[in-house]
């Protein structure tokens, strides 16, 4: 359920490292505007672990900084892979998960 | 000299390992709520499993997996650890050393004891093809590590990918990611196509640590890698997920591998392994050390030269520090021989249907390793005849007014150079009657034949003695009291035996410390000399002329108003010359029994290295040994226990007369 207020950054295509800073740039600009953040993944068609790196930087800077951020729809298909391969899920960090899967688990 | 053998090394750690669960169970019987002792059993099995299997003993990993199981079952309370458990498991571990030993074992005794602990576990009778196939492989046991790395920040720009690297260490093994991201910059300083992440992987595998390090083979040189062995474990995700969560859980809840881990790591520093034939080498060369000493010593007594005097002195005393220190290297307590008597008195209490209490007195007394060795089948008999022959069944006992359940003591302690061990039974006691029957029936005594009591009760240990009717499964195993009587001489030691009619019977050993080495008194017969262990002297008197002349063909003394029999050594052994003027007696006892032997000369004390000697030297039965004296000449060491036998028996037919 977006709120109005929500500043939704939309990532597709290919969010690799040949291509993460155009990602970069755009979060970096939604985050700024100061208000909630809400990033989109339906799109992304190829990802490596430059992408959970900057969401991870955004997710701890929104932290730092009191600001909302959040994933659209928890992450799934191949960003969902990216993260079980990385080792982003196995985490006693239940903020993180529940940044990236949406359900707070307490291990 | 060789390296340890692989197999070896682990079939004493196996050996080890299952006394430890042995004793864990059975303290578990009287205390099934021990979360300790529960723990300590699971440890015990789960290294039994991760160990054989290392080794290659896969029947007996597979095996103990499904007795770790079960144990994992009560560690996590879903099953109490009953009588029925304990008892199954019991049975299994005999199993367990069968397989470790490398003994040949029955597929379907396996399988057996498997449907009795499943059954155990279940609370019902399951059939044995329910269960898996005890020689099945298990899943596959390994060594966890913990892998650290980081790649630099430049690595993904450079076309590494952490990912592919994870995915092959996940290939050699059950293995657990985490990233860390601690390094991750704020959004605002992050350069996106940089690397800062790391990670933190749990890898289970049977691979080696080069597996590991291969999969980093090209990027090793720029990654920081961190790579550390925790234990060989199973692949057990709940205990992988116990290692995970290692660094949060409490102190109290550490996991089973961390706390396996923790003791090994204090076993290991406080305990060296070693063969003991390293340690028979070791003994030898300090025993030619002490034998160049004791020549070195006798050259410079006869020397002007002080420095050389003074570093025969100094040679002496390292010698003697060194033969103690060897001594006490060898010395291991007697709970390590008293500690299976709690199995089999639990054996024994199901084979006879008796109630037996078991005491153990005295366990941290040491005693040569290689003593400790040959004393278990001796001792092992004395107490399975304690409960055959001495114990009463419970309605006898109760009968005869006592507690139903019977008492079998062990107990150990120093006494000089000596250990006494008792072994007590609080039964019936010796009948004299029956004793004395089949002594008769057997040719041992004449019929009507006096003897004394102590005479009467020590035909037990005479050749082919039994006075069981019926061959049990228990004591009548084709092994008599006289082949213990015989091993425990063996030892140069003695055997004793009391027993009260009602009230039980109790076998006293008298053993030295160790065989290599002991204290012994020099005595000259002649030109001979022989040693007399110091532990069996008690007393140097002097036999005057006057008591010599009064004394022939009597051989007895009174000492202290007891008369004491005593041997001629120059007749004994037919030095063939005249006695010196001053003949000394040296009065040696063993057990209650004692005995003079005449000599010539007391030479003094001297530290003796017991040499074996030939088969026929053996033969003649009043020497144990030889050693080497200062001089290069050789002494024969006396067999006080034969000699004092001797001097009894010359002695008898006067005491019953007098």
């Amino acid at each position: 359920m977006s709120d109005t207020s929500e500043y939704i950054v939309s990532f597709s295509g290919n969010l690799t490292v040949s291509s993460i800073a155009e990602a970069y740039a755009a979060l970096t600009a939604g985050m700024e505007l100061g208000g909630p953040v809400v990033v989109n993944l339906d799109a992304v068609e190829e990802a490596d672990l430059t992408l959970p790196q900057l969401l991870e930087a955004a997710r701890r800077t929104a932290a730092a900084k009191g600001q909302l951020i959040r994933l659209e729809k928890p992450a799934q298909g191949l960003v969902l892979q990216v993260l079980q391969r990385g080792g982003f899920l196995n985490s006693d960090d239940a903020n993180r998960l529940d940044f990236w899967t949406g359900e707070s688990r307490q291990l | 000299m060789s390296g340890l053998d692989p197999t070896e090394t682990f079939r004493q750690e196996a050996q080890e390992l299952l006394e430890q669960v042995e004793k864990g169970l059975l303290d578990l019987a009287h205390r099934p709520e021990d979360r300790d002792l529960i723990d300590a059993v699971f440890r015990g099995l789960h290294t039994l499993k991760g160990s054989g299997a290392m080794f290659g003993f896969d029947a007996l990993a597979a095996f103990t997996h499904h007795c770790e199981t079960a144990f994992d079952r009560v560690r996590k309370g879903e099953v109490p650890a009953s009588k029925r458990l304990i008892a199954c498991v019991l049975a299994a571990q005999d199993h367990m050393r069968a397989l470790a030993e490398g003994r040949p074992v029955e597929p379907a005794v396996g399988k057996a004891l498997l449907a009795d602990l499943h059954a155990a576990v279940e609370g019902g009778d399951a059939p044995a093809a329910a269960l898996a196939d005890p020689a099945a492989p298990v899943a596959p046991v390994g060594k966890t590590w913990k892998i650290r790395f980081s790649l630099p920040t430049d690595a993904l720009v450079n076309g590494a990918r952490p990912l592919p690297l994870l995915d092959e260490l996940r290939g050699l093994g059950d293995c657990r990611v985490q990233v860390l991201t601690d390094d991750v910059p704020a959004l605002g300083d992050l350069v996106p196509t940089e690397c800062h992440l790391a990670w933190e992987v749990l890898l289970t595998t049977t691979h080696g640590r080069d597996a590991i390090d291969d999969v980093f083979i090209f990027v090793i040189d720029d990654m920081t890698l961190e790579v550390e062995e925790l234990i060989e474990a199973s692949t057990d995700n709940a205990a992988l997920e116990g290692a995970t969560k290692a660094p949060s859980a409490p102190p109290s809840e550490k996991p089973v591998e961390a706390a396996a881990q923790d003791s090994r790591a204090v076993k290991t520093g406080e305990t060296v392994r070693v063969p003991a034939e390293r340690l028979d080498e070791m003994m030898d060369r300090v025993g030619e050390l002490v034998i160049a000493q004791s020549r070195l010593r006798q050259l410079a007594s006869s020397s002007l030269d002080t420095a050389l005097r003074a570093v025969a002195e100094e040679i002496e005393r390292l010698a003697a520090e060194m033969r103690d220190t060897m001594m006490v290297v060898r010395m291991v307590p007697v709970i390590q021989l008293f500690a299976r008597f709690r199995r089999l008195i639990h054996d024994l209490q199901n084979d006879t249907g008796k109630k037996i209490q078991l005491q153990i007195e005295g366990e941290t007394t040491e005693l040569d390793k290689t003593v400790i060795e040959r004393l278990a089948d001796p001792l092992v008999h004395l107490v399975r005849n304690a409960a055959d022959h001495g114990l009463e069944t419970p309605e006898e006992r109760a009968a005869a007014g006592k507690p139903e359940a019977g008492i079998i003591r062990l107990s150990a302690r120093q006494s000089g150079a000596e250990v006494l061990i008792t072994i007590a039974d609080d039964g019936r006691g010796v009948d004299r009657d029956r004793v004395r029957a089949k002594a008769e029936e057997n040719g041992l005594i004449a019929p009507g034949q006096v003897l004394t009591d102590n005479e009467l009760l020590n035909l037990i240990f005479a050749p082919g003695f039994s006075t069981a009717a019926t061959i049990t499964n228990l004591s009548g195993r084709g092994v008599g009291m006289d082949v213990v009587k015989k091993t425990i001489e063996g030892l140069r030691g003695a055997l004793d035996i009391t027993s009260n009619p009602g009230e039980g019977s109790v076998v006293s050993l008298r053993i030295p410390l160790t065989l290599a080495i002991i204290d012994g008194l020099l005595v000259r017969v002649g030109t001979s000399r022989f040693v007399i262990p110091l532990a069996n002297v008690e007393e140097c008197v002097e036999l005057s002329p006057a008591q010599d002349l009064r004394s022939t063909g009597r051989s007895l003394i009174t000492l202290r108003d007891e008369l004491v029999p005593f041997l001629r050594l120059r007749e004994q052994f037919n030095t063939g010359s005249a006695p010196d003027p001053h003949q000394k007696i040296v009065v040696v006892s063993t057990g209650q029994d004692r005995v003079g032997l005449v000599v010539d000369q007391i030479l003094g004390d001297h530290q003796t290295v017991i040499k074996p000697l030939s088969s026929f030297h053996a033969d003649i039965g009043a020497f144990s040994g030889a050693t080497i004296l200062g001089d290069g000449g050789v002494a024969l060491i006396l067999d006080i226990p034969a000699l004092v036998q001797l001097g009894q028996r010359h002695d008898a037919p006067m005491r019953v007369a007098g």
